[in-house]
């Protein structure tokens, strides 16, 4: 420590300290916060709903003189409200995916990594086998055995196949904090199990679990792009930045705008979530870098 | 530095023996590395005993054995009395307030996500669960000023501390229970020099308030000899030597001994350097393979034949020494005259 510690700063305000002084992961947040906001409230301020049809206005482009501020779809579809409403679904399906990865993840590597042993053989090998099935196909097995476009099928089916590094990473950690010497303290002093756990490892874990998390939101949100534009993930009306995006693509000769609008609110998302993510990495794990 | 008294002993091992299985186990046989191989020892209470030994010799393992973080092979681990060897984790658990531990590395030693606060609370907070947050708190300041800290590091985080700040943190964790026996695990040969003095003074400090048995690990022999009372030379895993500190140190009856005093300078005007050609050469053997008969044989200046069919068992000697050697008490050069020239001062 060069400069003067001042009293009582803990590990995260320490963190937060860091992760305030990288402009790059700030701008990141306050970004993601807005398009989130705007993505819940924004519909509301349009008088268009996402699925209504405009018969006076089929495939305007954006600042032309009506209601619809970015435009409309080849079908007269406000592209404002869908395109927000999209943003919505995404972040939604990137959000919920992350969770069911960081779920089963963390348990299958903390009870991996803490067991040890023939178990966490087992239990790792399973994940190697997983890892090297080729996932889309599952996804997409796992998308046309459920009823087509359930949203929630998806977020499932698309973090239950995440979790394998998220996996990895937590066993890694767990074991390297296994092995310190302050687990021997603390067992020495006759702290049970579950003490460690929660008291010891939990919390020396959560930092590399968080960064992880925020740079796999934007690989789903991508990933799930990725299915609606094969036509596996939400179904019309519903609109995803995925299926935005396909149909814009259709019409990118005459109505480019179609496919800007969503591909910018995408573009835009998956570069703050991962400026956030290498902001947190820098601020989390210091040593890391 | 007084020689010990005859009394009721706080911990006997009997025969002590911790083996590990490794390679992995899939393409080659596991084969039994025998960390510790064969300890009989008894600790007085109020006693400084120095386990000493090159890096590998088993006596970390030994330590951790003895407080069961570590499981026996076979042999007893007798506390106060009762053999706590194969007892269960919650049996365990009450004992343990009476036995703490230092380590080596200070600063991995201490949670990096607690407050010092906490860490030296957590004993408290396991074996004491009765007490109120401000009694605890009391306790945790009261101890952290015991051992040269001000009060107010109680917030702060391991990481904003030197090396020798978080071993003194580590000790007031293991001394806020006032336990019994302290064990130490090289508990200064991670820090600098000047701070390693501070820091076996604080433990003599501790050791004379609080009358608490000291087992000391090390490979340090100036500073076990500063502080301990009786030591015991391991070589790969096997005890080879076992004396009072300062005959020890003025008359190594065992060849080892002698090799590891002539590899050290000993900072200390009343003891000559000794050379009598026996500095330690040759490399350590694998403890997977350990020769045959005396396991120093391979590194010792006075082997003969008969070490490799003969193994030497602890002989009692000279009233409280044990050695390890077939040629205790035969040579020319031998132990004899050192113990003469040495008998003067005891
Ligand atoms: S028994 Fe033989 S080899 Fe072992 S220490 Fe004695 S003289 Fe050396």
């Amino acid at each position: 420590m060069t400069e003067a510690a001042p009293a009582a700063r803990g590990f995260w305000a320490d963190a937060w300290r860091r992760l305030r002084r990288n402009k790059a992961a700030m701008v990141a947040a306050t970004l993601i916060l807005l398009i989130t906001l705007l993505a819940f409230i924004g519909p509301s301020l349009s008088p268009h709903a996402f699925d209504a049809i405009d018969w006076d206005h089929m495939a305007v482009p954006p600042g032309a003189p009506n209601d619809h501020w970015l435009g409309t779809d080849r079908l007269g579809r406000d592209l404002y409200v869908r395109t927000l409403a999209g943003v919505q679904i995404s972040l939604q399906i990137g959000l919920l995916a992350t969770l069911v990865s960081l779920f089963i993840g963390v348990l299958w590597g903390a009870t991996a990594g803490y067991l040890g042993g023939r178990i966490d053989n087992l239990m790792m090998r399973v994940v190697d086998i997983l890892y090297s099935l080729p996932y889309i196909f599952i996804v997409i097995i796992l998308s046309t055995l459920f009823e087509r476009g359930n949203i929630y099928v998806l977020f499932l089916a698309i973090g239950a196949v995440g979790w394998l590094t998220m996996a990895r990473i937590v066993r890694g950690q767990t074991l390297s904090i296994k092995r310190k010497e302050f687990i021997e303290a603390a067992l020495a002093s006759g702290v049970g199990t579950p003490g460690i756990l929660l008291r010891h490892i939990v919390p020396n874990v959560v930092g590399p679990v968080i960064i992880y998390a925020t740079l796999t939101i934007p690989q789903m949100i991508l990933f799930e792009s990725f299915l609606s534009f094969l036509g596996l993930g939400v179904q019309e009306p519903q609109a995803s930045l995925g299926s935005l995006i396909n149909e814009g693509a259709q019409e990118m000769e005459s109505a480019v705008w179609m496919l800007l609008v969503p591909a910018g609110f995408l573009v835009t998302l998956l570069m703050c979530f991962n400026f956030l993510g290498d902001g947190l990495r820098d601020a989390l794990d210091p040593r890391d870098r | 530095m007084s020689e010990p008294e005859a009394k009721a002993p706080l911990l006997v091992l009997r025969d002590l023996r911790v083996w590990f299985k490794v390679g992995d186990g899939l393409f080659r046989r596991k084969r039994d590395l025998r960390a510790v191989d064969g300890v009989d020892l008894e600790l007085g209470i109020g006693e400084a005993l120095g386990i000493v030994g090159e890096s590998g010799c088993g006596k970390s393992t030994l330590a951790r054995t003895i407080l069961r973080l570590l499981p026996a092979t076979s042999g007893k681990v007798v506390w106060l009395g009762r053999a706590i060897e194969a007892e269960s984790v919650a049996a365990m658990r009450p004992l343990r307030r009476d036995m703490q531990i230092i380590f080596q590395d200070p600063l991995a030693s201490l949670d990096p996500r607690l407050t010092v606060g906490e860490i030296v609370a957590e004993p408290l907070r396991v074996h004491a669960p009765q007490m109120s947050r401000t009694q605890r708190r009391d306790e945790v300041t009261q101890m952290l000023q015991r051992v040269g800290l001000p009060a107010d590091v109680v917030n702060r985080y391991p990481h904003e501390f030197s090396g020798g700040q978080c071993q003194r943190i580590g000790i007031a964790r293991a001394m806020v229970l006032r336990p019994k026996l302290l064990v130490c695990d090289e508990p200064v040969s991670a820090l600098d020099v000047s701070i390693q003095a501070q820091i076996v003074n604080l433990l003599q400090d501790l050791k004379r308030d609080f009358g608490m048995s000291i087992l000391f690990v090390s490979h340090n022999l100036a500073v076990v000899r500063h502080l301990c009372d009786r030591v015991i030379v391991l070589y790969l895993g096997k005890p080879v030597e076992l004396a009072p500190t300062r005959s020890l140190y003025e008359a190594p009856a065992h060849p080892y001994t002698r090799g590891l005093l002539d590899a050290v300078p000993i900072p200390d005007p009343d003891v000559q350097p000794r050379r009598l050609g026996t500095t330690l050469g040759g490399e350590l053997p694998s403890p997977l393979a350990p020769p045959s008969g005396c396991v120093f044989r391979t590194r010792c200046p006075k082997a003969i034949e008969r070490c490799a069919q003969q193994e030497p068992k602890m002989t009692r000697f000279d009233g409280l020494r044990q050695v390890a050697c077939i040629r205790h008490g035969e040579g020319p050069h031998g132990t004899d005259d050192d113990l003469a020239r040495g008998g003067g001062g005891r």
